[in-house]
């Protein structure tokens, strides 16, 4: 944001434009969120109290369904697991994406352009394919990755990926990084361009090693992208649904054997799709946006990005 | 001992050959090493999309027996362009006989639209933020970016409802009017719109230009790497966008190749080879979309990230 | 002023006009068709041969009825959404037993007909095996036709079974025969030759824990809706079918479904297969490579004497409330469901057996099938049909799916950790605790279903 910019503009505005322009220009975005935000908005909240069934049916439970959600055991998996995704998702994809920038970075020209192409590639591909075909990939004895696996190292050609609790959220961070390790490459790379080279190269007179000069000059010159990265990835990684939803589709389980594909908002899905409790999921959409909000303020508040 | 153990052991002899050769230019041996690791990490990311092309065009009661391709003197059986041949069957449905066709220019139109108009709507709003100073900017912007924190699926039930008694239900409104003016969007413009120099509007205004005028024929051109960079955004995400038409779509020739694509898979029907096909062909327009734009693209995501 | 905005949006632009009109003019020309009756199904088959009946209906009530396919979580779904909205549905609908959530609320809310009075009133209880029509039952109202029987039987690799290893099937009367003989023939690939196992099993427990369950008449729910899969019969065909999957001896693995199950199938991976009536024929489609090869035998019972058979998914037609005509729509589903007027052809063509009792002694069903080594097929299957186990509908079948088969995992879980010291005490414990859980969901949601 820059105020002091946009300040001077105004001062120094000999005004023949009418005070309701910048009005009429946000205008469309006023109307659609009056219209189709502010509804909703307001309905989610009186949901949120109630408990459905059917189209028609419905009953006042006051704050019932927060009781309900916060003490069943369910919805304690899927906070679990949705943290523990976001947790080591964020702690594979960061320095993943960061290790492929810093690789491609000291390379040059038209050749680094096309291994930026192939890193970014998968990020085209919809959610819902790419859940769909790792589901075939990570096939235990014919998918592609347990055949590599056993033809690198002579081991994990059965591997079940998606039928072993134990494995299921691996498999989905895998899936995961695959996706958008390339998209979050990008972000470094161009922070990356950003790192004055002359203070690497006095670092390096004065004798520092590749990872001194990493640590003291190169990270805190791309540290507002990393929060930025950090950030984006902890909201995407709270609203995960369509990855684990298609992965799972061609198994019996939805969400994991013993629940251990089952996220936040695979729960609100459920509570409304499975026991067709519309009440109960708008509850559960509230304690997500509370938790997001919370998670987000914590870390701008840690990382010391509030003031920017 | 198989094929992947030699590649590697070839692609270290060599590396170990060019350091010999050449000991007092280790750099050019640590080139070459980098440019080993980048050929195995592209490898791996382009797999699953070798494995999709492979896929697509064998007959689907071979589609893992081979890991990609079977050997040539199979061929004759066992590739051809079956897989395809049936996904453009003609399929029956309530309003009559429809071709996949038919789904891929749905797509397409609501993609295209989509970006046109959320292009549109969110420069506009973009322009207002970045160069008026005006009463309830800094509320507005303040709302935006909580609007943004708040899970979507929260708002999928309520959204539903309301479309159900605006008579939006099976209409392209619905996917196209709540976003046509997106919090997002009006962010990533007005980033870009900074950076056009006040002076270039003062002294249009001077001129008596009227502020339409400015935005469509001053402020615009000179964010042109920006608009293409959303467009990819728009387009990548409507192109791929599951859940909204899968809900809000009820009339058959109405869905998005997603929507059907993805029904060629459950637990009730596995036609895989239908699916893949698919897959080929809807990763194709994006592809096409994503190289001609990649450099304005990937230069935009680095700028708005680098000012966070 | 367009190419101020740069190249990319003008042709985008150029795009979304171009489209724009096409899709103007395709959509145009849909919203004509307009026939008297369309019947929505999940299943591709079903329709190809409904589709291949109807023209007999067609001529003899002068109309004109459509099939559409929808896959089934997208029917679910959408039909919801138009019962919500009052948008328009298709007039007839099969849906699988999964789909309890239609029954949810309310039944005055439910948006399908109430077949009740006319299925007493034509006396189709009677014509057709009673317990199928449990599946879309709620409260005593009949919701839907059954299309299916479903018994289930073992389909295996005879090739491998009999010729090569001289097994005599025949003499397989309970489990305890089966696994001794699997026992001896199952190898767990550590010798260097590839792996066989004799028993096909999930993983995640799923539907073939749940043909096992029902083979014990073992449902999730009993008529009356309460929850039933923690009793001590269910906790012991849960450790046994663990001990199966994960024991020291074990003779079962988890091919899952889709492609995986067919390689699994043709490489010989597994040899026995839970083979319900409808997925002879899916196998004869996934595996062609394996005609003359497979063969079909009854279940092994749980006991001497025992029940030899059990059931697989189970499919109904339902009429909805806002369909044009109601009465029509009645007279399609007895002419698609019970009247058996191409001498049970499409049956045979399908591989389902239909609930229709009559129609078991009909000679199509003898007709030998080259792909099971000319066994007779329907007719195996039409013996075991009086045998097959009842199934009751409710609508938190998921939630209660979900629940046993957790307990099935945490229970595989325990076995590989602990073996069996204490765990067929953890089993009933478990399944006890997971029961509870769909009892409370259920309770909680009383207030509505009123």
């Amino acid at each position: 944001m820059n105020p002091a910019e946009n300040e001077r503009v105004g001062r120094r505005r000999r005004s023949p434009t009418p005070r309701w322009t910048p009005y009429l220009f946000v205008a469309p975005y006023i109307a659609v969120t009056l219209a189709f935000f502010a509804y909703p908005f307001a309905h989610a909240i009186e949901l949120a109290f109630y408990q459905t069934a059917g189209p028609n049916a419905r009953v006042w439970v006051g704050l019932g369904n927060f009781r309900y959600i916060l003490s069943d055991p369910d919805f304690r998996t899927a906070l679990y697991n949705t943290v523990v995704f976001s947790v080591f998702g964020t702690a594979v994809m960061l320095p993943s994406s960061l290790g492929l920038a810093l690789v491609l970075n000291s390379g040059r020209g038209r050749m680094k352009a096309w291994f930026r192409l192939f890193f970014f590639s998968p990020s085209v591909v919809g959610q819902i394919f790419v859940g769909i075909i790792f589901a075939v990939v990570l096939a235990p004895d014919y998918g592609l990755l347990n055949r590599f696996l056993q033809a690198l190292v002579g081991w994990g050609l059965e591997t079940r990926w998606l039928e072993n609790s134990a494995t299921v959220m691996p498999a989905i961070i895998i899936t995961n990084l695959w996706l958008y390790a390339g998209f979050n490459m990008v972000y470094f790379l161009a922070a990356l361009q950003n790192v004055d080279q002359n203070l690497v190269e006095a670092a390096r007179i004065d004798g520092a090693g590749c990872w001194r000069v990493f640590r003291h000059v190169t990270l805190p010159a791309i540290k507002p992208v990393a929060i930025f990265v950090l950030l984006i990835s902890t909201i995407g990684s709270f609203q995960l649904f369509e990855l684990p939803y298609a992965l799972m589709r061609s198994t019996t389980s939805p969400y994991g054997p013993n629940n251990s594909a089952l996220f936040i908002v695979g729960y609100l899905y459920d509570a409304a799709y499975s026991i067709g409790d519309l009440g109960l999921a708008s509850a559960v959409g509230w304690v997500l946006a509370l938790i997001m909000l919370t998670v987000s303020l914590i870390q701008l508040k840690l990382t010391g990005a509030a003031n920017d | 001992m198989n094929l992947i153990h030699v590649v590697l052991l070839c692609a270290a002899a060599v590396g170990a050959l060019l350091y010999a050769v050449d000991r007092r230019r280790p750099l050019l041996a640590g080139r070459y090493a980098r440019l080993i690791v980048l050929v195995f990490l592209a490898a791996g990311f382009l797999a699953p999309f070798a494995w999709i092309t492979c896929a697509a065009f064998k007959d689907r009661r071979v589609l893992l027996e081979y890991a990609f391709l079977p050997p040539l003197s199979a061929w004759r059986e066992m590739i051809n362009l079956g897989n395809f041949r049936k996904l453009f069957e003609p399929r029956t449905s309530l309003q009559g006989t429809i071709v996949f066709w038919q789904y891929i220019l749905n797509s397409l139109f609501l993609s295209s639209a989509a970006t046109v108009i959320q292009v549109f709507f969110c420069s506009l709003g973009g322009y207002a933020l970045a160069k008026f100073r005006f009463q309830g900017r800094r509320n507005l912007m303040l709302f935006m970016a909580g609007s943004l924190m708040l899970p979507s699926m929260l708002f999928l039930a309520p959204t539903y409802d309301m479309l159900v008694h605006i008579g939006w239900i099976d209409s392209y409104a619905a996917l196209l009017v709540p976003s046509a003016a997106n919090a997002f969007g009006m962010f990533l413009f007005r980033q870009a719109m900074l950076s056009v120099p006040n002076s270039l509007i003062e002294a249009a205004r001077v001129d008596g230009a009227s502020e339409f005028h400015i935005y469509s024929r001053i402020v615009m051109p000179l964010v042109q790497p920006m608009t293409a960079a959303f467009c990819l955004i728009v387009f990548m995400g409507q192109w791929n966008a599951f859940l909204g038409p899968q809900i809000y779509l009820q009339s058959d020739y109405k869905l998005t190749v997603p929507v059907i694509l993805s029904q060629y898979v459950s637990q009730f029907q596995e036609e895989y080879g239908m699916f893949l096909a698919g897959t080929f062909l809807s990763i194709v327009p994006i592809a096409v979309l994503f190289l001609a734009l990649q450099k304005e693209f990937i230069s935009e995501l680095t700028t708005g990230a680098n000012k966070g | 002023m367009l190419l101020n905005f740069g190249k990319a949006p003008f042709l985008i632009l150029l795009v979304a006009v171009a489209t724009g009109i096409g899709v103007l003019f395709t959509h145009s020309r849909y919203e004509e068709a307009r026939p008297d009756l369309v019947l929505m199904t999940h299943a591709k088959l079903h329709a190809d041969v409904y589709l291949a009946k109807l023209p007999e209906f067609e001529r003899k009530y002068g109309v004109k009825v459509d099939v559409q396919v929808v896959e089934e979580v997208a029917l679910r779904t959408r039909l919801l959404a138009a019962f919500a909205a009052g948008t328009r549905v298709p007039d007839l609908v099969e849906i699988p037993q999964d789909a309890a959530l239609f029954l949810r609320g309310p039944i005055r809310d439910i948006g399908f007909l109430d077949l009740t009075k006319w299925v007493k009133a034509r006396n189709l209880e009677e014509k057709m095996v009673s317990t199928r029509f449990s599946m879309w039952e709620r409260k005593g109202v009949i919701f839907a036709l059954p299309h299916d029987v479903h018994p289930m039987m073992l389909a295996y690799r005879a090739d491998i079974v009999e010729d090569q290893l001289g097994i005599d099937v025949s003499k397989i009367e309970t489990w305890d025969d089966f696994v001794a003989m699997a026992r001896r023939i199952v190898r767990y690939g550590d010798d260097g030759r590839p792996a066989r196992y004799a028993l096909e099993l999930q993983n995640d427990g799923g539907y073939l824990l749940q043909s096992l369950l029902l083979q014990r008449d073992v449902g999730l729910f009993d008529a009356d809706g309460n929850v039933t899969f923690d009793s001590d019969v269910a906790a012991d065909t849960v450790a046994w079918a663990v001990r199966q999957l994960r024991g020291p001896n074990r003779i079962a693995y988890g091919l899952g479904f889709g492609p995986t199950l067919w390689e699994g199938m043709r490489d010989g991976l597994v040899l026995f297969y839970f083979a319900p009536d409808w997925r002879t024929r899916t196998i004869e489609e996934f595996a062609p490579s394996l005609a003359g090869k497979m063969k079909l035998m009854p279940l092994p019972a749980w006991t001497a004497g025992g029940r030899r058979t059990s059931t697989w998914g189970a499919t109904g037609l339902a009429a909805t409330k806002g369909g044009r005509n109601p009465e029509l729509a009645k007279r399609l589903m007895e002419f698609l469901y019970v009247d058996q007027a191409d001498g049970g052809k499409s049956s045979a063509d399908l591989h389902i057996l239909s609930p229709v009792r009559a129609a078991w002694s009909l000679p199509i069903f003898d007709t030998p099938d080259p792909y099971f080594r000319g066994q007779p097929i329907m007719r195996l299957y039409s013996r075991l049909a009086g045998d097959v186990p009842a199934d009751y509908a409710n609508p938190f079948i998921t939630k209660a799916q979900n629940k046993r088969d957790s307990a099935f995992v945490a229970a595989s879980a325990y076995y590989s950790g602990h073996g069996e010291d204490g765990f067929v005490e953890f089993v009933r414990a478990e399944l006890k605790r997971q029961a509870d859980a769909v009892r409370a969901v259920i309770a909680r949601n009383q207030i509505t279903e009123q």
